[in-house]
């Protein structure tokens, strides 16, 4: 089933020093469909993770809404929030692993309380830790991955439980030619199998790479007006 | 690839991430529930144990008093006057008191007036003999067994002819029968006289009726003393040693309060992790049941080795220097009795008493979590 997901006049404040509010976001309007790859693109500082983590629930604006198929998730309760994230996936730019934990543990942990049969966990599991070349370090510790190691079991963790919608910071950080290949075909083939795909990234090898349908610039926390592509 | 795949393996995993401080967790929880097992334990068992054996005994027993306190009764004549009070079905006079030994341990000697009472323990001892108690220690000596009794006149040493043992019971636990010439001997009795008198009645519910009666029967001050008087002197006399003893446990509380806040006043690290499952699609109610699955995989083995250990302490091998720490009970403890709904409910009252406040702090962050933000979390925010 297809589904939109839309900003209008989205907003994001903070308190900043000496307690006055300091604007993340102001004024955001976007609308994009499931299938299709949208990037956010700025520079450091311009909001892009702050818009990402809004639009996946994990973070309500101070001012306009963030809708799925014309519902307004971020007047959602806490439950209906919680509901919500268990459509999404997940990429955090600092890839968020749990140290002590292993890489197919890290990779599992979203599917702990799906109610799945074990072996369907598994078989997830195993085949997005293949399909990002990181098989073989399956039973390491993250503590001992280098930088594009973290990400790409950041990004098999986002993408493990199919989700419809994939929000993806920084995914081609630290990667290499090859890696980055495969993370792009990872995000292709999720954008083919219906998966709304938002990303925020300063790589112009992502953007090059022909992976995206729309390119939204933020400028500190506003739309650039004319430069989308 | 082996990994967690259900809610309760990965609440176990998330407790072999950090065993020191689980397992600390449990020996503080077992060993908290284990004091004070013992403790409820021990004071529920002695009051069964009194209720059974004061139970099977005289519904009163009656004995002449003065200024001085207790004195001898004349045997036939209290027994006569006994039994002209209406509803009296038996009254027998006793022969008892408490002695010393050689050893200077203090034994009840226990004279046998009717030879049919002691059936079931064997032959009735002879003059110069004594059937003694397991509690009893005997005269260290070669040969044949020997027990001896500093009585009023002297010392008397007896032969005893039989040692029972454990399973005879907590009223025989210290008790040395003796013919009863020579317990009147060593009590210091007259031919006719007796230490009390035991009165059966025909209906129990009449006890407090009757003991009036008794008592203006009998033309010297008397004092009579009901069944349920007796049991319920027995129970207050333990329950008051051992309340006494439970101020012992507040190490172990303020130990256990400790684990309560540390427990609720998570780290930063356990925060964002929260916000990280949160932000991976876990609802509250799966971080609520991981919190409650991690807390009882800790700390139901270790009430439940706790009880154990206390049940160990107080009916197993080692149950004498808990009942002498506890209530100081002289030499080796007595065999002790407990209905197994007096136990469930000492162990269900330890149980909840530890167990819910625990689960209430190890639940709280995740409850709290519910409606802040991941993001905020993530940044280890309030939870």
């Amino acid at each position: 089933m297809s589904s939109v997901l839309e900003c209008r006049q989205v907003a994001v404040q903070r308190a900043g020093a000496g307690g006055a509010p300091r604007h993340l976001l102001d004024g955001i309007d976007l609308r994009a469909e499931s299938g299709t790859v949208l990037a956010l693109v700025g520079a450091t500082g311009a909001g892009k993770t702050t818009l990402l983590h809004t639009l996946a629930g994990l973070l309500r604006p101070s001012a306009g809404e963030v809708l799925v198929d014309g519902e307004a998730i971020s007047r959602w309760t806490s439950a209906h929030r919680d509901l919500w994230r268990r459509r999404v996936g997940i990429l955090f730019q600092g890839a968020e692993l749990i140290d002590d934990l292993s890489v197919a543990e890290n990779v599992l942990a979203p599917l702990v309380p799906r109610q799945m049969p074990a072996a369907q966990k598994h078989d997830a599991c195993a085949d997005t830790l293949t399909a990002l070349d990181l098989a073989p370090l399956a039973a390491r510790p993250a503590s001992d991955l280098s930088g594009g190691e973290r990400q790409r079991v950041a990004l098999a963790r986002a993408l493990v439980g199919a989700p419809a919608f994939l929000f993806a910071d920084e995914p081609s950080a630290h990667q290499d030619d090859a890696h980055l290949a495969l993370v792009v075909g990872q995000l292709a083939a999720a954008r083919d199998r219906g998966a709304l795909v938002v990303l925020a990234t300063h790589d112009p090898r992502l953007l090059d790479a022909g992976l995206c349908d729309q390119v939204v610039r933020l400028v500190a926390g506003r739309r650039a007006a004319g430069a989308d592509a | 690839m082996k990994a967690p795949l259900g809610l309760f393996a990965w609440a176990c995993r998330q407790i072999a991430r950090q065993p020191g401080t689980a397992l600390l967790t449990g020996i503080t929880i077992c060993a908290l529930v284990t004091a004070s097992a013992t403790v409820l334990l021990l004071e529920a068992a002695f009051a069964a144990t009194a209720r059974e054996l004061l139970g099977a005994g005289p519904s009163h027993v009656v004995r002449a008093v003065d200024a001085t306190g207790w004195r001898p009764l004349i045997a036939g004549t209290a027994a006569e006057t006994a039994r002209t009070v209406v509803g009296v079905t038996a009254a027998r006079p006793r022969l008892w008191g408490v002695v010393r030994s050689a050893g200077g341990a203090a034994v009840t000697a226990l004279g046998v007036v009717d030879p049919a009472e002691f059936a079931t323990l064997g032959q009735a001892p002879q003059q110069g003999q004594a059937i003694v108690g397991p509690g009893v220690a005997l005269d260290a000596a070669d040969g044949a067994p020997r027990l001896t009794l500093v009585a009023a006149g002297g010392s008397r040493t007896f032969v005893v002819t039989t040692q029972l043992d454990a399973a005879s019971g907590l009223a025989l636990h210290d008790a040395v029968l003796l013919h009863a010439d020579d317990a009147r001997t060593v009590l210091g009795l007259g031919p006719e006289q007796a230490s009390d008198l035991a009165v059966w009645v025909y209906h129990d519910a009449e006890q407090a009726a009757v003991a009036q009666e008794l008592a203006a029967a009998f033309a010297g001050a008397v004092r009579v003393t009901t069944r349920t008087e007796a049991i319920g002197a027995a129970i207050a006399g333990f329950a008051r040693e051992g309340s006494l003893r439970l101020l012992l446990l507040v190490p172990a509380t303020l130990a256990l309060c400790l684990l309560l806040v540390v427990a609720v006043r998570r780290g930063r690290s356990a925060r964002r992790e929260l916000g990280l499952y949160k932000a991976l699609g876990w609802s509250t109610g799966d971080l609520v049941r991981l919190q409650l699955y991690g807390a009882l995989a800790v700390s139901v083995p270790a009430v439940l080795l706790g009880l154990a250990g206390a049940g160990w302490l107080v009916f197993g091998p080692a149950r004498s220097w808990p009942a002498q720490w506890l209530f100081a009970w002289p030499g080796r403890a007595p065999v002790l009795v407990l209905t197994p709904a007096a136990g469930l409910q000492v162990a269900f009252g330890v149980a909840s008493t530890v167990l819910v406040p625990w689960l209430c702090a190890t639940l709280l962050p995740a409850l709290r979590s519910a409606t802040v933000d991941p993001q905020d979390l993530l940044r280890g925010g309030r939870a």
